[in-house]
């Protein structure tokens, strides 16, 4: 084996872009999903309201912090959540999740989702 | 919202797809099509895993709006080659060992298969030039410019 030119064994399905990577599976049943996040750094959530995105025709479920376990995660430190509870600690804190029939439709149940958020003071240098 | 039917040339066939407004041409290809060949990177024109060849031209197919397509003919990666024949480029990547998780590989084949159609005998530089839109984190584009080199029959 040494010494020898060693082809990787699927080398030829990857030039041809057969190669079937997590993204590229579809399943039957299989649902697409997304995240609403904060555009906020630091903000209390007064009101998340999802009535509008659960009428959507597709929309299969929605979750907030109404719907999450009381569980923390985290590599180092277990202080996350698995969605944002009392207030949003930085911009992109995921606040809901929508799983629907297609990417489009999980979109524009995204955009329908009205959250209340309240600004707080927030370092940005130091 | 309104759908737009679009008809489309990808790969020798022809499709006619309704297509809404803000739909990129990468989503109508992988998810309305079934070309997954065409990869989902990053989606604002950076990594060139979406690449695909667009009336000629090599192109960002998440830059695309898919609307603007109708009419157009299209090469994706599954286009190149017959069968599961595989061209010289891409036995030659087989062969130099360019492809690592392969992720940017359909992308790096068509913007060389479009670097040597219009320029058979690319210097080194001219190759890196070409392969500007597309990014690969695994390779460092070493064994992926020698495999382009080798099918121009220059070392």
């Amino acid at each position: 084996m040494v010494g020898k030119n060693i082809p990787f064994i699927d080398a030829s399905e990857m030039t041809r872009g057969r190669t079937v990577y997590a993204s590229d599976t579809s399943l039957p049943g299989m649902l697409e999903g997304g995240l609403l996040r904060s555009p906020h750094p630091h903000a209390k959530i007064i009101n998340i309201d999802i009535s509008s995105a659960e009428q959507l025709p597709g929309v299969k479920a929605i979750i907030t912090r109404k719907n999450i376990p009381n569980v923390k995660f985290g590599s180092t430190i277990q202080d996350d959540t698995v969605l944002a509870i009392d207030k949003v600690r930085h911009f992109g804190e995921p606040v809901a999740g929508v799983a629907a029939l297609d990417e489009d439709i999980v979109e524009e149940a995204l955009s329908l989702i009205r959250v209340e958020y309240e600004e707080i003071p927030a370092v940005f240098d130091a | 919202m309104a759908y737009v039917r679009i008809n489309m040339n990808v790969n020798h066939d022809e499709y006619q797809v309704e297509v809404k407004p803000h739909w990129n041409l990468l989503y109508v290809l992988r998810k309305k099509i079934g070309l997954t060949g065409v990869k989902y990177g990053c989606g604002t024109g950076e990594c060139g895993t979406c690449t695909v060849i667009l009336d000629g031209k090599i192109v960002h197919s998440c830059l695309k709006l898919a609307a603007q397509c109708d009419g157009s003919e299209i090469t994706t990666i599954e286009g190149l080659g017959v069968g599961s024949q595989l061209t010289r480029l891409q036995e030659a990547f087989v062969r130099h060992g360019a492809t690592q998780c392969g992720y940017c590989t359909p992308g790096m084949i068509l913007a060389a298969h479009s670097l040597l159609e219009a320029n058979p005998k690319p210097t080194v530089q001219e190759v890196r030039d070409a392969l500007t839109g597309n990014l690969c984190r695994c390779t460092g584009y070493q064994k992926i410019i020698e495999a382009i080199m080798d099918v121009t029959g220059q070392r």
